[in-house]
């Protein structure tokens, strides 16, 4: 296994809402709590979670889009955190992101071209014109574009095939390392396929370490190595996807797999149910954020938060009674029996 | 399960669409969006119509329940609800059986709640329309309050009850409409019974709470109560847990699949993930850009589906627990409707195209036994001669 080329240590972001009368007492918007995990270099690393888990935040908070409350990342061993002015722009050359919406994300102004060669030279990877109209053209046909395509403007280009210029433009900088943030959600499943396997060629190709952050556990499973599930802003579980998706440890990675709709109706399944809705970030829960949802939960997850621990090796839970429930393996995953029990 | 299927089989359609055609007038052009639609729902079937953004599949919703936008014209077809063509009716008598027969639920319940009225107020709404029911109900509720009373009541008081409850028996055909206070407590009451019957916890705080207080999960929730609350004949439910996380989305499915044997209706499920319809419908019709272009019975759908642009859909989402190095997809993307292809709308993307293909647009054709296809491919089942 590689050396960790990021590695996240406490992470947290508190986003301070004003209340009250002139805005003076505080309330804080806990987005993201001690999260901690590391990237290995040249793997995908999987954050998976429902809407308010703090998926995005983190990925935004790793490229220092947004300013973390505390916590660190480090970056090929340097404190990101702690960077500013040049070291900063400097390390962001090697971090790119790809946000989930292309129709937000490529200014309707510019031509493909002119957003590529912009990229290039403010990160400072071509040396002159020549060399970035070579790197363009290369470019775009890695994304399974053509040349042509460089003069356009994006709104002649459909939803997949702006994902793609912007996984060109990403690329225009020679990254290591690419945060996608939820980049086929817009996009319809033929297409999506046709990103999915687009970026696993480009990791293939290139050496690329990804950061896939997504709400769809397929697509999640597909793409991984490794996951983490997240949950009102505290990493729940995290391991190998096999282990994820076949024998989750987590009453919730389990509860949100069997909640997958699957594509065919031979596994109809009896499913366990979560009951009730995500709680608010505002009033987390005490103790374990999941306790209210649980159907394990005793007086302990109501009072003591349990932290993320190496329960197995490689197999990290945050649940009091990892070992001892009995969860039972996901059929949908193993293909073996007819129904799941419970 | 099985009688249930029987059942349906022989049971009557409740609506029928036939050939259907819509285009919408733009000042980039005439976007032929729906290029002959046909799918028939049976009484008590669940159908699922599935397909990916700008096929036609909410096109066809707004068709079915007459609230297509203005500059959407029906150039020919049918929509047959109980035989009736809905086309053909006028605004009012739509407006009518949009009230009493038919229900839809859309995808964002936020944008049809009103901001401004208590769930309750929007709720009873829905059931002050229908008068008979509500002073039915009226009736049946000062029954059982005289009855209740009559267990307790002395002998001579009993008596005097008893002949009460036979005098307002004797009305119940036509009941009188009840007094303004009676008819606040009775609406409450059919709202609480209505939402308690949509699993939602706490039905009286609810009653009492403005929509943005609510959850994603749980305005959808009042979104299907305020849409089966009459007991439709047909419910079309487009899109509605595209916007809800996948442990609430598994809860509305749930919800669906409840509704669905308590009270027997026909649902009509329009969704882009085939995930969905797998789980809960009988029969599944796909589209692509404006047509159906196959209909099946759920399992044989998947488990054989005929149509390549099915095939490729099915392949191209990713299984979990089967290890993929690639997923295999469709090449290129969805056509522009305003310059459809000609022939067959999906040739210039499918593997199989020939010549024929690009010229004549293949007719839907029964392959086997319920199992609808277009595609030069497949030929009918019987050949005539």
């Amino acid at each position: 296994m590689g050396e960790p080329l990021l590695k996240v240590v406490n992470l947290r972001k508190w986003f301070q809402i004003p209340s009250g009368i002139f805005g003076r007492s505080r309330n804080y918007v806990k987005a993201v709590n001690d999260v901690s995990f590391e990237v290995k270099r040249g793997e995908t690393f999987g954050l998976v979670g429902e809407s308010g888990s703090g998926k995005t935040t983190i990925g935004r908070c790793i490229l220092r889009l947004i300013e973390p409350t505390s916590g660190q990342i480090f970056f090929q061993g340097v404190d990101v955190t702690k960077l500013r002015g040049s070291e900063l722009k400097a390390c962001r050359r090697k971090m790119q992101i790809i946000f989930q919406d292309p129709y937000a994300s490529l200014d309707p102004r510019q031509t493909i071209k002119s957003a590529l060669i912009e990229a290039m030279r403010s990160s400072g990877v071509v040396r002159d014109s020549g060399e970035a109209m070579n790197r363009a053209r290369e470019l775009i046909r890695k994304v399974g574009l053509n040349e042509d395509h460089l003069y356009r403007f994006p709104h002649e280009f459909s939803g997949g095939q702006r994902q793609r210029i912007a996984i060109a433009r990403a690329l225009a900088t020679e990254p290591e390392f690419l945060v996608l943030d939820e980049p086929t959600s817009f996009l319809d499943v033929s297409v999506q396929a046709q990103i999915l396997n687009l970026l696993k060629n480009l990791q293939r190709e290139m050496g690329l370490t990804f950061l896939f952050i997504s709400h769809n556990l397929s697509v999640i499973a597909h793409m991984s190595n490794r996951v983490g599930v997240l949950y009102l802003g505290k990493l729940m579980e995290l391991a190998r996807t096999e282990e994820v998706y076949s024998a989750p440890r987590h009453p919730y990675t389990h509860a949100l797999i069997q909640a997958i709709p699957i594509a065919d109706p031979n596994l109809r399944r009896r499913r366990q149910l979560l009951t009730g809705e995500v709680p608010s970030l505002l009033e987390l829960p005490s103790g374990c954020v999941f306790h209210d949802r649980c159907p394990y939960a005793t007086q302990r997850c109501r009072s003591e938060e349990p932290g993320l621990v190496e329960r197995w090796s490689d197999h990290l839970v945050a649940c009091h009674y990892a070992a001892e429930l009995d969860l039972g393996r996901i059929v949908s995953y193993s293909k073996t029996a007819p129904e799941t029990k419970g | 399960m099985q009688s249930q299927q029987e059942e349906s089989k022989t049971s009557k359609p409740v609506l029928e669409v036939k050939d259907l055609r819509v285009v919408f007038h733009t000042y980039a052009g005439t976007v032929k969006a729906l290029e002959g639609v046909n799918l028939t729902l049976l009484e008590g079937e669940t159908v699922g119509l599935v397909g990916e953004s700008g096929c036609g599949k909410s096109v066809t919703a707004a068709a079915i329940v007459g609230l297509l936008p203005e500059n959407a014209e029906v150039v020919s077809g049918e929509i047959l609800f109980r035989g009736e063509d809905l086309l053909k009716k006028s605004s009012d008598e739509k407006r009518i059986l949009r009230s009493r027969k038919l229900a839809i639920v859309f995808q964002d319940p936020m944008t049809f709640l009103n901001p401004v009225l208590t769930v309750g107020e929007q709720l009873t709404e829905v059931f002050e329309l229908d008068k008979r029911r509500l002073a039915r109900a009226a009736l049946e509720r000062r029954i059982d309050r005289l009855r209740n009373a009559a267990q307790k009541a002395g002998e001579a008081e009993r008596v005097k009850m008893e002949n009460e409850i036979e005098r307002l028996e004797r009305v119940a055909d036509d009941p009188p409409m009840p007094g303004r206070r009676e008819k606040r407590s009775v609406l409450k009451a059919m709202a609480k019974e209505v939402l308690t019957k949509m699993r939602l916890p706490d039905p009286e705080r609810i009653l009492k709470e403005y929509p943005h207080e609510l959850s994603g999960g749980m305005r959808q929730r009042v979104m299907i109560a305020m849409a089966i609350a009459r007991n439709p004949e047909l419910l079309i439910a487009d899109e509605i847990t595209t916007a809800l996380d996948v442990t609430i989305q598994a809860q509305i499915l749930e919800l669906l699949r409840i509704l669905k044997q308590e009270l027997n209706s026909t649902i009509l499920i329009i969704t882009h993930d085939l995930g969905v319809v797998a789980d809960i419908c009988d029969r599944v019709a796909v589209m692509y850009a404006g047509a159906v272009v196959e209909v099946a019975e759920s399992r044989e759908l998947y488990g054989r589906p005929l149509h390549p642009y099915t095939q490729g859909l099915l392949r191209a989402i990713p299984r979990l627990g089967i290890a993929q190095s690639k997923l295999e997809s469709i090449a290129g993307s969805v056509p522009d409707l305003i310059y459809p292809p000609s022939g067959c709308r999906f040739h210039p993307r499918c593997p199989y195209a020939w010549e024929l293909c690009s010229r004549v647009k293949p007719k839907l054709v029964e392959t086997s036994e319920g199992h609808f296809v277009a595609c030069h491919l497949y030929k009918e089942k019987e050949a005539h001669g």
